[in-house]
């Protein structure tokens, strides 16, 4: 009998153990004592020799989403193994985090033909097994991702270089397919990799242990679990101010936080709706920057599952229905006030925007008026929403549909899964207004013309040959000025027709440690401890 | 008894072969995966060979036999995102999956016998009454909230326990103790509930007219009888903790199978998915196979009508 009551009494301790932890009230923070300052050494420390550089030092942890997935470079074709790549390998220029290309192992570069270019390399730089950096280093990764081996990232990334000539042994000329220009932008995509020790561990062996010029050096890869840098003493630029970076795989974002708040991990990326908790918790801040995703209400006049659907020809219509939809007040309430109202297709970020472009002002008598014009004072559409990929789907699908409603059209939404819709969105038969969110990769406004809305995209809902026209100018236009003013056209052009509604370009955001300073939040999927250095 | 475990075996195989079928079926009606393995801006010539070098663009029904051809020799293709043959990815990941859920079924069944048991033999008692509501709790709680309300408590405020990850036992407690409150649940009710029906049975009561303690006539000869749906819902919670422990690992960031599934769903990486779902399927109906075998052994009465 003594041994079941002595049971019993450790379950009832048990149970009201657990009850009193969970319905205790959560204590708010109380400020933080702020340590005392160390005390002052009364002899005051010696001066650094001139030639002395801080080694680098402490190890910050990062948390991620996903796991990586190809750590050769000229393989991947995730945005998210970049992270590493930028570090551990290095290409001719790169992206700072305001997206304006850089310098890196290219010192300088001139356009000298539509399609050619030259690029005067860095000197003194070398691989972490040792190997020269040079023109020949060039050529060989230029042959490496056109070949076989390089044919995904080639493709998506690299799509118009067409081969690398040596000049001498810094200076190579790259040519390109035809002209293209954004070819900077797409060469901070092609990482360079080390030919012998290609050649001894072989192609399929690389992404084993990846080598580069980068500053840092790759330690170990555990599946699923965490990848180690460290930093590269022989760097040829300025040494990193951190010894070690750990970057851990923390699928659920609320767990990701929970590390950050035990001090586990130092910097993650978070959902917009963590943004006040994170940057209320002590020791935490988080910062936000306005990306490139824009999620777009895509028209589809020819959808099959409203006959009002054909509505959408009328440009009245269209742009009735962008003044129905009261944008500003999804940026303030759903996102935070941490983006704003696109005038036009391209976001702020990019290369080629026009700020004088003005969205459509809220205005809901308009949109009747507008409509009523047309001849539609009543309308029956459907809304699909996308689950995955884009966030927060549902809640800015609903209060499009409500703003809708309010000017006569009758929406019905239905949250459909990514896959599914872009599916249908190919077969033509998805609902007449379909939320797609529509990345970027070059930080130009590249990204938003041809794919979206040119006739022979199969991705467009959209054909104007006027439209097609500039376009294929922007596209082919290498003078960035002249450039820049074809891009106004287009951006004024497609706010005038209005082919979607516009919406906003979705914020990033981060949390991260103050122990951390200098860390730059990027648009690019990137999270970079080259840069960072250990507040003490 | 060779009748029995034959016909066993075979019905195994059928259900096998059906959840293969329903696997394939299902996943080639949720639409072209290479929408989602590539990145905007392929030209449909690039997704056409994109298609190709996955073995997409084969007619369905070739692609069917050479799935199940390859499911004996565990052969299911190379994975969509990894590039890596498919079995090969799932089977790295079962350690993990099966460290965490023995150990959460351990939990349930070191702590829900003896709550049940008690629960019974004290029927009625204020002790039975808190013991039911606290098995009702378990069984009720969403894994999700409760893992992270775990996290919140012992790792953020308390610090006593890492938030999340694996490596040593000390990730294993909070993943453990979360899985182990829905099985611990059923297996202490299933417990009281069988013990109840037991207590008064013949044998029971010739047990305590012997002269045996208390305890020897509960624990040898009650439970032991009461042992059979015990040992079928131990069992089946094992192989559905293969799969089913997705949310868990998820929460934690626990490298096991489920996650890994669950992120191949997400991607439309069939052979991955068709990999898991598999190896799922024959871990359920291996399991499933052994229970029955046990039953056999464990009373001579049950055999195949």
């Amino acid at each position: 009998m003594s041994k079941k009551s002595r049971l019993v009494k450790a379950l009832g301790v048990m149970a009201i153990l657990a009850l009193v932890v969970s319905c205790a009230p959560t204590p708010t923070p109380s400020p933080t004592a702020t340590a005392p300052p160390p005390a002052e050494t009364p002899t005051p420390p010696p001066a650094p020799t001139p030639t002395e550089v801080p080694k680098p030092q402490g190890t910050i942890t990062i948390a991620v989403g996903q796991d990586f997935f190809y750590l050769d470079p000229h393989q991947t074709i995730m945005m998210s193994d970049s992270s590493i790549h930028a570090q551990v390998q290095e290409t001719l220029v790169y992206f700072d985090a305001q997206a304006k290309i850089q310098p890196l192992l290219a010192t300088s570069w001139e356009n000298v033909s539509p399609t050619e270019w030259v690029f005067h390399l860095r000197e003194g730089v070398q691989f972490h097994n040792g190997e020269d950096f040079n023109a020949d280093i060039v050529v060989y990764n230029t042959e490496r991702i056109l070949g076989e081996w390089g044919q995904p990232r080639h493709t998506l990334v690299t799509g118009y270089l067409d081969r690398a000539e040596k000049i001498d042994d810094y200076t190579v000329k790259l040519v390109t397919t035809e002209p293209d220009p954004v070819f900077l932008a797409q060469l901070t995509g092609f990482w360079f990799v080390p030919p012998g020790y290609i050649e001894e561990v072989g192609d399929d062996n690389y992404a084993e242990h990846p080598i580069g010029t980068g500053p840092y050096k790759f330690v170990e890869w555990v599946k699923d679990d965490h990848v180690t840098l460290t930093a590269n003493l022989d760097y040829w630029g300025e040494l990193p101010a951190i010894e070690t970076v750990v970057y851990r795989v923390i699928p659920e974002a609320a767990s990701r936080i929970a590390a950050l708040q035990a001090g586990e991990v130092d910097i993650i990326p978070i959902p917009v709706d963590s943004f006040k908790v994170v940057d209320d918790s002590p020791n935490l801040t988080a910062v936000a920057i306005e990306g490139g995703v824009s999620p777009w209400v895509f028209f589809l006049a020819e959808s099959p599952q409203n006959p009002d659907a054909v509505a959408l020809e009328d440009v009245r219509v269209r742009r009735a229905l962008n003044y129905a939809v009261d944008v500003d007040s999804i940026c303030e309430d759903i996102w935070g006030g941490l983006t704003s109202r696109l005038g036009a297709q391209i976001p702020a970020l990019l290369w080629g925007y026009d700020p004088s472009i003005e969205p459509y002002p809220y205005d809901p008598d308009k949109a009747k008026e507008l409509l009523a014009e047309a001849g539609y004072p009543e309308l029956t559409l459907n809304l699909e929403v996308p689950i995955g990929l884009m966030q927060k789907p549902v809640e800015v699908g609903e209060v499009i549909a409500n703003d809708l409603e309010k000017v006569g059209v009758h929406v019905s939404m239905t949250s459909v899964e990514i896959g599914v819709l872009l599916g249908e969105r190919d077969e033509r038969r998805a609902a007449p207004l379909h939320i797609i969110p529509w990345g970027q990769a070059l930080f130009d406004a590249w990204d938003k013309l041809f794919y979206p809305l040119h006739c022979e995209s199969p991705y467009s809902m959209w054909c104007d040959p006027d439209l097609d026209e500039l376009i294929d100018a922007a596209n082919t236009t290498m003078n960035p000025d002249e450039r820049q003013v074809i891009l106004t056209e287009i951006q004024q052009f497609v706010h005038d027709e209005a082919p979607f509604i516009f919406l906003y370009a979705e914020p990033f955001v981060f949390g991260y440690n103050d122990r951390v300073t200098g860390f730059e939040p990027r648009a690019d999927e990137k999270i970079l401890a080259y840069g960072c250095s250990l507040a003490e | 008894m060779a009748r029995y475990l034959f016909f066993r075996f075979l019905g195994a195989m059928l259900a096998l072969l059906f959840v293969a079928s329903l696997v394939f079926a299902i996943l080639r009606l949720t639409g072209d995966p290479v929408n989602m393995l590539i990145p905007f801006g392929a030209t449909p010539e690039e997704m056409d060979l994109f298609r190709r070098s996955l073995g997409l663009d084969k007619p369905l029904p070739v692609q069917y036999l050479e799935f199940l051809a390859g499911i004996p020799t565990l052969n299911m293709g190379l994975s969509f995102r990894y590039k890596e043959p498919a079995m090969g990815l799932v089977l790295e990941r079962i350690p993990a999956t099966l460290e965490l859920a023995t150990t959460a079924l351990a939990i349930a069944f070191i702590l829900g016998i003896p709550l049940g048991v008690l629960a019974a033999v004290y029927r009625n008692s204020a002790l039975d009454s808190l013991i039911s509501f606290l098995s009702f709790l378990g069984y009720a709680t969403p894994q999700f909230w409760l893992g992270i309300m775990l996290i919140l408590i012992f790792a953020v405020r308390l610090g006593w326990l890492p938030t999340s990850g694996s490596g040593s036992l000390r990730h294993l407690i909070l993943p453990a103790i979360t899985l182990a409150t829905w099985p611990l649940g059923q297996l202490t009710r299933l417990t009281r509930s069988e013990m109840l029906e037991v207590l008064h049975k013949e044998y029971v009561r010739t047990a305590r007219g012997k002269g045996l303690s208390e305890f020897r006539v509960i624990f040898r000869h009650a439970l032991q009888n009461a042992a059979i749906p015990l040992v079928t819902l131990v069992g089946m919670n094992l192989a559905v903790f293969l799969g089913g422990a997705m949310l868990v690992e998820t929460v934690f960031a626990w490298p096991g199978m489920g996650r890994l599934a669950v992120q191949a769903v997400s991607f439309r990486d069939f052979p991955l998915v068709q990999a898991s779902v598999m190896l799922i399927a024959t871990g359920f109906v291996i399991i499933n196979f052994f229970v029955d075998i046990l039953y056999a052994v464990l009373d001579p009465r049950i055999e195949l009508q």
